[in-house]
């Protein structure tokens, strides 16, 4: 195998047979890339019609009284808060024409890009503040995340004080800090910060009373097949953070 | 007649071809803002999610994406050098090391922020910087060859040699 360091030269037939299995061996490699980033690609899109279960767990949710679904004061821009009947934390209208339910880890990076984003932002202002969408956060703890549980305590023991979502957005933001090291603490921390009744607060998050729904938050997305974190369920339609907003407004479009 | 051995170039593609579809990986999983698989260890999620993800640091271009737009060039230029060592005015190793040249110093820039910035190592990210040092691995090789070749016929040392042509 060589090459002659001018142009138009006579290409040897040995050398001919080479550079031909070697043009067949990079693209056989190229189609099996291609293939796996397709794959890749689609694997986060698909499902749309499995989970159109997920919109409406049915899961009993240990620590928290199921079946009975809870108001809380609405805020500053009276907007309905509260908790449903499965326990999860809902904002914005439950009368809503849409209902988006969040599939997130409170230790998940990609979780967290989402809600510190400008789509976040625009999604709280510009549909659930305006009565446009019923927002729900559905945990789903993965099991590599070792620090998500005592988050996902702490949201809740702050959401028994009617803090969920300011202790949600705070665990999103600090996210590289307390999945680090310290958890407890600083989650202590946090609760000091949102001015939660600190005394109530260390009193629900050390029983560890919200321990078992862990496991009954993750039972309940994986049975929905959610792939991945975060992931979104828009009117019982599967999407990615990308897709999120289009497909909310194709859905107040079909109304 | 000078003669150099092609295979540090098919080397070189091979490994472009790879990195090319690592850095793909990783733009896609950017695109879609959603999980990473992440084989080894988990700071696959912590690095793609950090401000030191983009140049510059914060809103700028996404570096998977200057990796793939790289290592894309890199294999394409590698290619094309299967066939002549230049293309236009440019001799092509030369040209080939000042990329790769410039793509292990940006993997290099990468692994100090791993380690000591965020503190958090993704495995996909250790990958292409091992693709980019093999791959200047390669293009030194071929480059010191085409010096030396170079080199030969510019002092009519080789017998048969002609000057190299310009396309």
């Amino acid at each position: 195998m060589s090459v002659q360091p001018s142009r138009g030269r006579k290409v040897p037939g040995n050398e001919k047979k080479t550079l031909r299995i070697f043009y067949i061996g990079i693209g056989v490699v190229a189609l099996a890339g291609i293939a796996l980033l397709i794959a890749f690609a689609v694997n986060g899109d698909n499902d749309t019609s499995q989970a159109s279960t997920s919109a409406t767990p049915n899961t009993n949710t240990p620590g928290e009284s199921t079946g009975s679904a809870v108001a809380l004061p609405s805020d500053q821009n009276n907007v309905d808060l509260g908790r449903n009947e499965q326990g999860f934390y809902y904002r914005g209208s439950i009368d809503a024409p849409v209902t988006v339910i969040e599939y997130s880890d409170f230790e998940c990076p990609a979780c967290a890009n989402f809600v510190t984003s400008s789509l976040y932002r625009e999604l709280v202002d510009n549909y659930v503040n305006t009565g446009k969408v019923h927002f729900i956060f559905h945990d789903f703890p993965l099991p590599y995340h070792q620090a998500t549980p005592l988050a996902l305590q702490a949201s809740r023991c702050a959401g028994e004080q009617g803090k969920f979502w300011e202790m949600h957005d705070l665990l999103f933001q600090r996210q590289a800090e307390w999945s680090r090291g310290n958890t407890a603490e600083r989650l202590m921390n946090y609760a000091a910060q949102i001015e939660l009744d600190g005394e109530a607060f260390q009193s629900c998050f050390s029983s560890g009373k919200y321990a078992p729904y862990v496991d009954a938050a993750h039972q309940a997305a994986s049975a929905a097949n959610i792939p991945a974190t975060p992931t979104f369920v828009v009117n019982g339609q599967q999407v990615n953070a990308s897709q999120l907003l289009p497909a909310i407004d194709a859905a107040l479009a079909g109304q | 007649m000078v003669e150099r051995s092609l295979y540090p170039r098919m080397v070189g593609a091979v490994l472009a071809l790879i990195s090319m579809f690592n850095a793909g990986y990783l733009q896609l999983s950017r695109m879609k803002m959603s999980d990473l698989v992440c084989p080894v260890g988990g700071g696959c999620e912590t690095v793609q999610i950090s401000p030191w993800s983009t140049i510059p640091p914060g809103s700028g271009i996404p570096i998977s994406l200057i990796g793939l737009l790289g290592s894309t060039l890199l294999f394409v230029l590698l290619l094309r050098a299967l066939q002549t060592d230049s293309l236009g005015p440019l001799p092509l190793p030369p040209t080939l090391l000042l990329i790769s040249s410039i793509g292990v110093c940006f993997s290099l820039y990468l692994t100090v922020v791993q380690l000591f910035v965020i503190q958090a190592v993704c495995f996909w990210c250790a990958l292409s910087a091992l693709l980019e040092l093999g791959m200047l691995g390669a293009i030194v090789l071929d480059w010191r060859a085409w010096r030396r070749g170079r080199g030969a016929i510019q002092t009519g040392h080789i017998a048969g040699a002609t000057p190299r042509a310009r396309s």
